[in-house]
Protein backbone atom coordinates (compact mmCIF):
# COMPACT_ATOMS: atom_id res chain seq x y z
CA UNK A 1 0.00 0.00 0.00
CA UNK A 2 1.26 3.28 -0.78
CA UNK A 3 1.27 5.63 2.27
CA UNK A 4 1.08 8.93 -0.23
CA UNK A 5 -2.17 7.84 -0.62
CA UNK A 6 -2.91 7.89 3.52
CA UNK A 7 -4.80 11.49 4.70
CA UNK A 8 -3.92 12.65 7.66
CA UNK A 9 -6.95 13.86 9.95
CA UNK A 10 -6.57 17.54 8.74
CA UNK A 11 -6.96 16.61 5.32
CA UNK A 12 -10.19 14.59 5.92
CA UNK A 13 -13.28 17.03 5.80
CA UNK A 14 -15.24 15.54 8.36
CA UNK A 15 -19.36 15.28 7.92
CA UNK A 16 -21.52 15.99 10.36
CA UNK A 17 -23.44 12.35 10.52
CA UNK A 18 -26.89 14.60 12.15
CA UNK A 19 -26.57 17.12 8.78
CA UNK A 20 -26.05 13.93 6.58
CA UNK A 21 -29.32 12.27 8.20
CA UNK A 22 -31.42 15.45 8.15
CA UNK A 23 -30.42 15.89 4.47
CA UNK A 24 -31.43 12.70 3.28
CA UNK A 25 -34.59 13.11 5.12
CA UNK A 26 -35.03 16.04 3.13
CA UNK A 27 -34.24 14.52 0.37
CA UNK A 28 -36.28 11.14 1.18
CA UNK A 29 -39.40 13.66 2.04
CA UNK A 30 -39.38 15.58 -0.91
CA UNK A 31 -38.96 12.68 -3.07
CA UNK A 32 -41.91 11.08 -1.56
CA UNK A 33 -43.94 14.62 -1.93
CA UNK A 34 -43.71 13.92 -5.92
CA UNK A 35 -45.40 10.47 -5.77
CA UNK A 36 -48.34 12.75 -4.08
CA UNK A 37 -51.71 12.62 -4.97
CA UNK A 38 -51.28 16.28 -6.63
CA UNK A 39 -48.69 14.08 -8.71
CA UNK A 40 -51.25 11.92 -10.01
CA UNK A 41 -54.50 14.60 -10.79
CA UNK A 42 -52.47 17.67 -12.84
CA UNK A 43 -53.85 20.80 -12.80
CA UNK A 44 -56.89 21.31 -14.08
CA UNK A 45 -57.43 23.11 -17.14
CA UNK A 46 -60.71 24.94 -17.90
CA UNK A 47 -62.18 25.72 -21.76
CA UNK A 48 -65.14 27.23 -21.97
CA UNK A 49 -67.66 25.30 -19.73
CA UNK A 50 -65.39 22.57 -20.13
CA UNK A 51 -62.99 21.31 -17.21
CA UNK A 52 -60.41 18.74 -18.23
CA UNK A 53 -58.05 17.04 -15.49
CA UNK A 54 -55.43 14.73 -16.65
CA UNK A 55 -54.29 12.31 -14.59
CA UNK A 56 -51.34 10.19 -14.80
CA UNK A 57 -50.17 7.37 -12.42
CA UNK A 58 -46.61 7.93 -10.67
CA UNK A 59 -44.05 5.56 -9.65
CA UNK A 60 -40.98 6.51 -7.48
CA UNK A 61 -38.25 4.42 -6.20
CA UNK A 62 -35.72 5.19 -3.75
CA UNK A 63 -32.19 4.62 -2.00
CA UNK A 64 -29.77 5.99 0.41
CA UNK A 65 -26.54 4.91 2.05
CA UNK A 66 -24.30 6.51 4.52
CA UNK A 67 -21.02 4.82 5.80
CA UNK A 68 -17.98 5.67 8.09
CA UNK A 69 -14.93 4.50 7.91
CA UNK A 70 -11.88 4.92 10.44
CA UNK A 71 -7.81 4.68 10.64
CA UNK A 72 -6.02 4.83 13.56
CA UNK A 73 -2.75 4.15 14.23
CA UNK A 74 0.42 5.30 12.76
CA UNK A 75 1.70 5.48 9.20
CA UNK A 76 3.78 2.52 7.42
CA UNK A 77 7.08 3.95 7.50
CA UNK A 78 8.08 1.79 5.13
CA UNK A 79 6.91 0.89 1.53
CA UNK A 80 8.15 -2.30 1.40
CA UNK A 81 6.95 -3.05 4.90
CA UNK A 82 3.27 -4.96 2.97
CA UNK A 83 6.06 -7.58 1.21
CA UNK A 84 5.18 -11.42 2.38
CA UNK A 85 7.92 -12.44 4.92
CA UNK A 86 8.62 -8.63 5.97
CA UNK A 87 8.08 -7.43 9.28
CA UNK A 88 6.04 -4.59 9.44
CA UNK A 89 7.13 -1.68 11.02
CA UNK A 90 4.47 -0.26 13.67
CA UNK A 91 2.76 2.64 11.80
CA UNK A 92 1.25 6.47 13.27
CA UNK A 93 -1.57 8.45 12.46
CA UNK A 94 -4.91 8.33 12.12
CA UNK A 95 -7.40 9.34 9.36
CA UNK A 96 -10.92 8.32 8.86
CA UNK A 97 -13.82 10.14 6.93
CA UNK A 98 -17.68 9.56 5.90
CA UNK A 99 -19.80 9.44 3.17
CA UNK A 100 -23.49 8.96 1.55
CA UNK A 101 -25.27 8.73 -1.45
CA UNK A 102 -28.42 7.80 -2.95
CA UNK A 103 -29.98 7.54 -5.75
CA UNK A 104 -33.96 7.09 -7.43
CA UNK A 105 -36.10 7.17 -10.22
CA UNK A 106 -39.42 8.73 -10.64
CA UNK A 107 -41.50 7.63 -13.77
CA UNK A 108 -44.73 9.24 -14.55
CA UNK A 109 -47.40 7.70 -16.92
CA UNK A 110 -50.34 9.55 -18.13
CA UNK A 111 -53.35 7.23 -17.61
CA UNK A 112 -56.57 9.50 -18.42
CA UNK A 113 -58.31 12.48 -19.26
CA UNK A 114 -61.26 13.35 -16.83
CA UNK A 115 -63.55 15.69 -19.08
CA UNK A 116 -66.20 17.02 -16.56
CA UNK A 117 -68.84 19.65 -18.19
CA UNK A 118 -72.19 21.16 -16.86
CA UNK A 119 -74.02 18.11 -18.19
CA UNK A 120 -72.14 15.63 -16.58
CA UNK A 121 -68.24 14.16 -16.71
CA UNK A 122 -66.72 11.43 -18.61
CA UNK A 123 -63.43 9.62 -18.83
CA UNK A 124 -61.33 9.87 -21.90
CA UNK A 125 -58.44 6.67 -21.36
CA UNK A 126 -54.83 7.49 -22.78
CA UNK A 127 -53.50 4.53 -24.63
CA UNK A 128 -49.98 4.28 -24.77
CA UNK A 129 -49.19 2.52 -28.15
CA UNK A 130 -45.62 2.20 -27.69
CA UNK A 131 -46.01 -0.13 -24.24
CA UNK A 132 -48.74 -2.10 -26.20
CA UNK A 133 -46.40 -2.66 -28.78
CA UNK A 134 -43.91 -3.25 -26.65
CA UNK A 135 -45.78 -6.05 -24.86
CA UNK A 136 -46.84 -7.82 -27.99
CA UNK A 137 -43.29 -8.15 -29.41
CA UNK A 138 -42.49 -9.24 -25.93
CA UNK A 139 -44.87 -11.91 -26.25
CA UNK A 140 -44.78 -12.81 -30.13
CA UNK A 141 -40.92 -13.12 -28.98
CA UNK A 142 -41.71 -15.43 -26.34
CA UNK A 143 -44.19 -17.27 -28.72
CA UNK A 144 -41.82 -17.74 -31.24
CA UNK A 145 -38.93 -18.75 -28.88
CA UNK A 146 -41.25 -21.19 -27.43
CA UNK A 147 -42.12 -22.69 -31.31
CA UNK A 148 -39.04 -22.89 -32.54
CA UNK A 149 -37.54 -25.18 -29.32
CA UNK A 150 -40.39 -27.59 -30.03
CA UNK A 151 -39.85 -27.85 -33.52
CA UNK A 152 -35.79 -28.59 -33.24
CA UNK A 153 -37.11 -30.78 -29.92
CA UNK A 154 -39.35 -33.11 -32.60
CA UNK A 155 -36.59 -33.84 -34.99
CA UNK B 1 -37.26 -8.05 9.60
CA UNK B 2 -39.91 -7.88 7.20
CA UNK B 3 -40.24 -5.53 4.54
CA UNK B 4 -43.38 -2.78 4.98
CA UNK B 5 -45.80 -2.56 2.79
CA UNK B 6 -48.45 0.11 2.88
CA UNK B 7 -51.89 1.05 0.50
CA UNK B 8 -53.91 4.01 0.87
CA UNK B 9 -56.57 6.09 -0.79
CA UNK B 10 -56.03 9.56 -0.33
CA UNK B 11 -58.71 12.09 -1.51
CA UNK B 12 -57.60 14.65 -3.70
CA UNK B 13 -58.30 18.82 -3.93
CA UNK B 14 -62.15 19.12 -4.53
CA UNK B 15 -63.07 20.74 -7.93
CA UNK B 16 -65.86 22.50 -8.70
CA UNK B 17 -67.42 22.78 -12.04
CA UNK B 18 -70.96 25.14 -12.06
CA UNK B 19 -72.45 23.51 -9.05
CA UNK B 20 -70.95 20.18 -9.30
CA UNK B 21 -68.00 19.31 -6.97
CA UNK B 22 -65.41 16.63 -8.19
CA UNK B 23 -63.63 14.62 -5.49
CA UNK B 24 -61.03 12.60 -7.02
CA UNK B 25 -59.21 9.68 -4.86
CA UNK B 26 -55.52 7.84 -5.99
CA UNK B 27 -54.16 5.07 -4.61
CA UNK B 28 -51.08 4.92 -3.29
CA UNK B 29 -48.68 1.46 -2.33
CA UNK B 30 -45.57 2.14 -0.42
CA UNK B 31 -43.03 -0.40 -0.12
CA UNK B 32 -40.17 -0.17 2.97
CA UNK B 33 -37.43 -1.92 3.86
CA UNK B 34 -37.08 -1.71 7.18
CA UNK B 35 -33.51 -0.91 8.26
CA UNK B 36 -32.44 0.61 5.00
CA UNK B 37 -33.26 3.81 3.76
CA UNK B 38 -34.86 3.16 0.54
CA UNK B 39 -38.39 2.42 -0.48
CA UNK B 40 -41.27 2.23 -3.11
CA UNK B 41 -43.94 4.41 -4.01
CA UNK B 42 -46.73 3.75 -6.48
CA UNK B 43 -49.79 6.42 -6.87
CA UNK B 44 -52.58 6.07 -9.87
CA UNK B 45 -55.55 7.58 -9.91
CA UNK B 46 -58.63 5.43 -9.20
CA UNK B 47 -61.94 7.08 -9.16
CA UNK B 48 -63.66 10.29 -8.87
CA UNK B 49 -66.83 11.10 -6.87
CA UNK B 50 -68.99 13.08 -8.46
CA UNK B 51 -71.69 15.33 -6.15
CA UNK B 52 -74.47 16.78 -8.28
CA UNK B 53 -76.86 19.56 -6.94
CA UNK B 54 -79.61 18.03 -6.30
CA UNK B 55 -77.48 15.67 -3.76
CA UNK B 56 -76.90 12.76 -6.43
CA UNK B 57 -73.39 10.94 -6.55
CA UNK B 58 -71.91 9.37 -8.36
CA UNK B 59 -68.66 7.02 -8.95
CA UNK B 60 -66.49 7.48 -11.72
CA UNK B 61 -63.46 4.83 -12.20
CA UNK B 62 -60.65 5.92 -14.22
CA UNK B 63 -59.71 3.15 -16.06
CA UNK B 64 -56.14 2.20 -16.91
CA UNK B 65 -56.64 0.41 -20.67
CA UNK B 66 -53.13 0.46 -21.59
CA UNK B 67 -52.30 -1.42 -18.20
CA UNK B 68 -55.40 -4.17 -19.11
CA UNK B 69 -54.03 -4.53 -22.74
CA UNK B 70 -50.85 -5.29 -21.71
CA UNK B 71 -51.78 -7.96 -19.13
CA UNK B 72 -54.14 -9.37 -22.13
CA UNK B 73 -51.42 -9.65 -24.19
CA UNK B 74 -49.40 -11.05 -21.84
CA UNK B 75 -52.16 -13.33 -20.62
CA UNK B 76 -52.54 -14.72 -24.30
CA UNK B 77 -49.03 -15.19 -24.27
CA UNK B 78 -48.44 -17.27 -21.20
CA UNK B 79 -51.91 -19.29 -21.97
CA UNK B 80 -50.39 -19.60 -25.24
CA UNK B 81 -46.76 -21.13 -23.97
CA UNK B 82 -49.02 -23.41 -21.72
CA UNK B 83 -51.12 -24.90 -24.03
CA UNK B 84 -48.00 -25.38 -26.56
CA UNK B 85 -45.82 -27.05 -23.58
CA UNK B 86 -48.92 -29.63 -22.96
CA UNK B 87 -49.80 -30.47 -26.05
CA UNK B 88 -45.93 -31.13 -27.15
CA UNK B 89 -45.86 -33.06 -23.31
CA UNK B 90 -49.21 -34.85 -24.38
CA UNK B 91 -47.32 -36.54 -28.20
CA UNK B 92 -44.60 -37.22 -26.54
CA UNK B 93 -46.28 -39.49 -23.95
CA UNK B 94 -48.44 -41.23 -26.95
CA UNK B 95 -45.49 -41.69 -28.89
CA UNK B 96 -43.80 -43.57 -25.68
CA UNK B 97 -46.81 -45.45 -25.94
CA UNK B 98 -46.79 -46.68 -29.68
Amino acid sequence: MNSKNILSPDQVTQIDPEKGMSTMENTLNQFISTADVDAVYGKPIKSGDMLIIPTAEVFCGMGFGFGSGGFEGEKPQDEDADKPGEEKEPSSGAGYGSGGGGGGYTFSRPVALVIATPEGVRMEPVLDRTKILLAALTTAGFMFGMISGMMKSRR
Amino acid sequence: MKPQLRAETHPGQTLRIGKTRLIPFAQSLQITLPGLPAGFIWNRPVSILVQYPDGREDIIPIPDVTRRIQFTIYGIGLLGGLFLLVSTLNQRIKEKNK
